[in-house]
């Protein structure tokens, strides 16, 4: 099973990568005030014309008020969700994860 | 799809394309999400375990895992594959339709996945998308996340933060590292 690997950075992923390594400077670490959110792939199509319209119209409203409301109990005040970007989230974002497409096409 | 979600987000997300059952960001979150049933695009134990562990080594010392799966149905697991259920209806914004979707499914009980065919029908046109989704049981998740390290601190059984029980929609997970 492949595992590609695609990575883009923001000036926030910078400021964060600092360290020398994960393993060997652990105490050294600020954590991200930041949620890490790990998610599976999905068509474009189905992207654009599926769940966006869906968290568009409320079908993912709760799940998002959900996620938004553990965040910022848990301190995360300028998170962001996929579906509804808040503004202040420029200052601290998000990071997101997804598997490759074709990992999941060639199950 | 990260490049349409990178266009919508902007700066406010860092996207990256991945392998989540094996990354190092070099840096430690407080809260670590895995939302909107992905954790069933691990299909296999080895997946569940690998990703749980890179989720951990990335969790700062106060950090929370929170995940979220549906509560498996089994009168929904064995419906017959040409059982077509309608699962959505809503206003298409780019046209005067309504965008209808409809599943149908199959389940394969040795493998425990899900194989959901949803066909979204938007005036005369329509488009169809395939998901593979894992099944995991209510005790199943639990156990996994236990042996992972990971200590459950609530369980929802819904979005409003109901307790998790036998009638729930969902298993909604929030765990810290044991």
């Amino acid at each position: 099973m492949q595992a590609l690997r695609t990575i883009a950075s923001s000036s926030h992923a910078l400021r964060t990568m600092s360290r020398k390594g994960h393993n060997s400077n652990a105490n050294a670490l600020v954590a991200s005030r930041a949620p890490l959110a790990l998610g599976g792939p999905l068509s474009n199509e189905f992207y654009k014309r599926g769940l966006q319209y869906e968290a568009q119209h409320k079908h993912l409203t709760a799940d998002v008020d959900f996620y938004r409301a553990v965040a910022r109990e848990h301190g995360d005040r300028y998170w962001s969700s996929h579906a509804a970007p808040v503004e202040s989230s420029r200052r601290s974002p998000a990071t997101v994860m997804t598997l490759p497409d074709s990992i999941s096409k060639s199950r | 799809m990260i490049g349409v979600a990178r266009s919508r987000l902007g700066k406010s997300a860092e996207l990256r394309l991945a392998d989540m059952r094996r990354f190092d960001l070099c840096r430690e979150f407080r809260l670590v999400l895995i939302a909107f049933n992905s954790i069933g695009h691990l299909h296999k134990r080895s997946d569940v375990e690998n990703c749980f562990r890179c989720v951990k080594e990335h969790l700062a010392g106060d950090g929370l895992f929170v995940l979220s799966m549906f509560n498996p149905d089994l009168r929904l697991l064995t419906r017959r594959a040409d059982d077509v259920r309608e699962v959505s209806r809503y206003p298409d914004p780019e046209s005067e339709h309504d965008v209808i979707v409809t599943e149908t499914c199959s389940y394969d009980r040795a493998t425990q996945i899900l194989t959901s065919n949803w066909l979204y029908t938007i005036g005369g046109s329509n488009f169809d998308t395939q998901l593979l989704l894992r099944i995991f049981f209510p005790q199943e998740l639990d156990a996994l996340l236990h042996y992972a390290g990971f200590e459950i601190r609530h369980k929802f059984g819904s979005f409003d933060r109901t307790e998790f029980a036998a009638d729930s929609s969902h298993q909604i997970i929030l765990a810290t590292a044991a």
